[in-house]
């Protein structure tokens, strides 16, 4: 088995490859080196199986079905039909892999579980909180802006919110920076009125 | 309308703008719609993503949704169209020498670049290639996301390249190509961006498609002020938006030849006509049969909110 790995984090793919190394022995294991064209990789290096990290942006470049099948190579996205939970743990960790020659679903699923494993383990966990935090964040900002507005101006909630609504865009900010604009002012005011020597978060 | 958090996928695209625009402005909010957008890098993750349920609606090119629907790329996955955002924005650029050169047919061993092998570029290539008596099976049509399309052609590396606004005009200006087409001079007013929704998404929120046509809408209707457009570009150019230069989006943004015309209000709604722009052209490509145009046609264009017939 010849297996190739683009991964936009080299460590990551260094791990990978031990790994792969490790579990099926023999065939040759390579690193696609960063910031070359992956189909320009795949049509000189003729893996059987490529392992893909799903950020990088030329992933495009291995669906282009029809010209590089003029090369007799068709590549193809590995799918198991009969096991989407499987596929959607891959996409969810952020990892696919395609297939350039005939490779059976036996020989690329413990290779591609692999993947999985690892891809869930780094980045893909992290992503997913930070993304959930400033979220998070974001809306408990503008929920507080909101009630602040309500409580101060007397403003319906609607008012409250078209209001912070026609500040973005006259400011040109997103809503939750609007929103923490206005509650910065208000406690740094409040944080002057009430002692000088207090500090505000 | 629901308290169901909504994933919208989208790629750091001019015409993926209004998305953004919606989000930011709390426009899908007022649409009652919990909408958490996702940027993705490549179009393989926004098929991906929809066809493992990762995200429920995504801007996306009107063949690969047909492609997706039809299961000839990747798994088999339904979708229903939601709107049509956006018409026209493409551009095909050429190497200066070659654009200069009468007899386009002459040249061997042609390279092109497109964003997708199913995308609108792919085939506005095909239907320009062919008016110049270039026939689209004897060149080679390669696929690099857009953004590296200048620099493939300052290499040698490609002849030319079907893509959107802005980066037609930054290659043009950087003095790397010459805009030799636009899409409003191969195929004015053709469907650019469509929304479209997971089926069985669409199918348990009959009224999920008209709320984000209407958040859209009110996007789409503020990129068309000539007055918001500075303040637009400089809110898109962020690095958690779009992430490309202010200056070339408050260009693109400005309704000239080669730049995206945004819907707005009723001409949202998708239209079996536009179907047809993608189904006819992937036929005469051989990528789909008559059969394959009629079955992608009904299970795209049967939202509850919109008639069968039309």
């Amino acid at each position: 088995m010849d297996i190739l790995i683009a991964d936009t984090d080299p460590a990551r793919a260094e791990t990978l490859a031990a790994r792969l190394a490790a579990q099926t022995g023999t065939g040759r294991i390579r690193i696609a080196p960063p910031l070359q064209n992956l189909a320009d990789i795949v049509s000189r290096e003729r893996p059987d199986i490529v392992i893909v990290d799903m950020a990088r942006p030329d992933r495009d470049s291995l669906e282009q079905l029809r010209t590089i099948a003029t090369h007799r190579m068709p590549v193809m996205l590995f799918i198991d039909e009969d096991d989407p939970a499987f596929m959607e743990e891959a996409i969810r960790a952020g990892v696919v892999s395609y297939h350039v020659n005939a490779a059976s679903i036996t020989d690329i699923k413990p290779i591609l579980r692999s993947a999985i494993a690892l891809y869930r383990h780094a980045s893909a966990r992290e992503t997913r909180l930070a993304a959930a935090e400033a979220e998070l964040s974001d809306r408990r900002l503008i929920e507080a802006a909101k009630r602040l507005l309500m409580r101060r101006d007397k403003m319906t909630e609607p008012a409250a919110h078209r209001f912070l609504q026609r500040r973005a865009m006259e400011r040109q900010m997103r809503l939750p920076e609007v929103a923490r604009a206005l509650l910065r002012g208000v406690t740094a005011g409040e944080a002057d009125a009430r002692d000088a020597g207090e500090t505000t978060p | 309308m629901t308290d169901q958090k909504r994933r919208i996928g989208i790629l750091r695209l001019l015409d993926c703008a209004p998305v953004i625009i919606a989000g930011e402005f709390g426009f899908f909010t007022d649409a009652g719609i919990d909408a958490t957008i996702s940027i993705e890098p490549s179009w393989a993750n926004i098929a991906d993503k929809l066809a493992y349920g990762l995200l429920d609606a995504a801007v996306i090119l009107g063949p690969l949704a047909l492609a997706m629907t039809l299961g000839l790329r990747g798994r088999p996955t339904a979708l229903r169209l939601a709107a049509t955002i956006s018409r026209d924005g493409n551009a095909i650029v050429l190497a200066p020498d070659l654009a200069q050169s009468a007899d386009l047919a002459a040249a061997n061993g042609l390279r092109f670049a497109v964003v997708h092998a199913y995308s609108t570029h792919d085939l506005l290539l095909r239907d320009w290639l062919a008016a110049r008596g270039v026939m689209p099976e004897t060149v080679t049509i390669i696929t690099l996301p857009p953004a590296a399309m200048p620099a493939a052609l300052a290499s040698g590396a490609i002849a030319g390249f079907c893509a959107g606004a802005p980066w037609g005009a930054v290659a043009a200006r950087e003095g790397i190509g010459t805009i030799v087409a636009t899409s409003a001079t191969i195929a004015p007013g053709h469907p650019e961006k469509l929304l479209v929704i997971r089926a069985d998404v669409a199918d348990r929120n009959p009224m999920l498609a008209a709320a984000l046509r209407h958040a859209i809408g009110a996007a789409t209707a503020l990129c068309q002020m000539p007055d918001r457009r500075a303040a637009l570009a400089a809110l898109l150019a962020q690095p958690g938006n779009l992430d490309l230069p202010a200056d070339i989006l408050a260009e693109a943004l400005v309704p000239l030849p080669g730049n995206p015309v945004f819907m707005t209000g009723t001409a949202l709604r998708p239209t079996p006509r536009d179907l047809l722009w993608s189904t006819d052209r992937l036929q005469r490509a051989g990528s789909l049969s008559g059969i394959d145009a009629l079955t992608a046609k009904t299970i795209l264009l049967t939202p509850a909110d919109l008639p069968t017939e039309g």
